[in-house]
């Protein structure tokens, strides 16, 4: 069955003409090739969850650092499941099964790091008086 | 004391503070220098007062790097557009666990801003 997030403007494929779809999978191809290109993945990870927040100075310090770690997991998971929904799109397109394909938009590493950054967020609220 | 002195206090939402997709108007950003940073954040730990124009300058810093993250973003998927492709809006491509974060730092900077 198809999932109903799709990068597709047009929603069925019963509406492309047969030419079409091949020109729409190329496009789709190339989008994500593009993405993974580049993939950063091993961006510098500044947070630093052993530090004690004793004061208001260094609950911005680690607030800051947070800000920076989450911008570039947002990042990098905005385009990883962008390209996981195009990729499901063009095996869609092609008519291809899509019983084989899995969305995972969160691995276990970013799962990890969003942990770190969940626990390190909790610190800065409580050191803020909640 | 809050930093809403120093700070504009105009991003108010996730969706706006984090550049959620579609946004069309988010304009290349400076990316301020690790050594920026370092030198703010190294000022605010040598110090036992609390100063509100450094706190302001050293969030001032990680923002513009923040928009700089996004701005990267962007223009890679410039590179993707195509009149038969639509970027689906970030809420939709977005974890809870994910959107659940974006909001709780929203929070927090409001509560820094105070």
């Amino acid at each position: 069955m198809r999932n109903t997030l799709t990068t597709l403007q047009l929603l069925s494929k019963s509406e492309i003409p047969e030419i079409r779809r091949h020109e729409i999978g190329d496009e789709l191809q190339q989008a994500i090739q593009i993405i993974s290109s580049n993939e950063v993945g091993d961006n510098d990870f500044l947070t630093n969850s052993d530090v004690n927040l004793s004061s208001r100075n260094e609950a911005v310090i680690a607030f800051g650092r947070v800000l920076v770690d989450f911008s570039n997991l947002l990042s990098e998971v905005s385009l990883s499941s962008l390209s996981q929904v195009m990729q499901t799109d063009y095996e869609y397109l092609l008519g291809n099964s899509l019983t084989n394909v899995r969305q995972n938009f969160l691995n276990d590493q970013l799962k990890e790091r969003l942990l770190i950054l969940s626990n390190q967020l909790s610190k800065i609220e409580a050191s803020l008086g909640g | 004391m809050g930093l809403a002195w120093w700070i504009k206090k105009t991003y108010v939402t996730p969706k706006r503070y984090f550049h959620f997709f579609p946004n069309r108007n988010l304009t290349p950003s400076e990316n301020p220098s690790f050594a920026e940073i370092e030198q703010l954040e190294q000022r605010l730990a040598d110090s036992t007062l609390n100063s509100a124009a450094e706190l302001a300058a050293l969030l001032d810093a990680q923002e513009r790097k923040k928009d700089h993250i996004f701005s990267n973003m962007y223009a890679l998927l410039d590179q993707c557009r195509s009149k038969n492709i639509r970027v689906p809006p970030s809420e939709k491509l977005l974890p809870d666990e994910v959107l659940d974060l974006a909001q709780r730092i929203v929070n927090i900077r409001e509560k820094l801003l105070e």
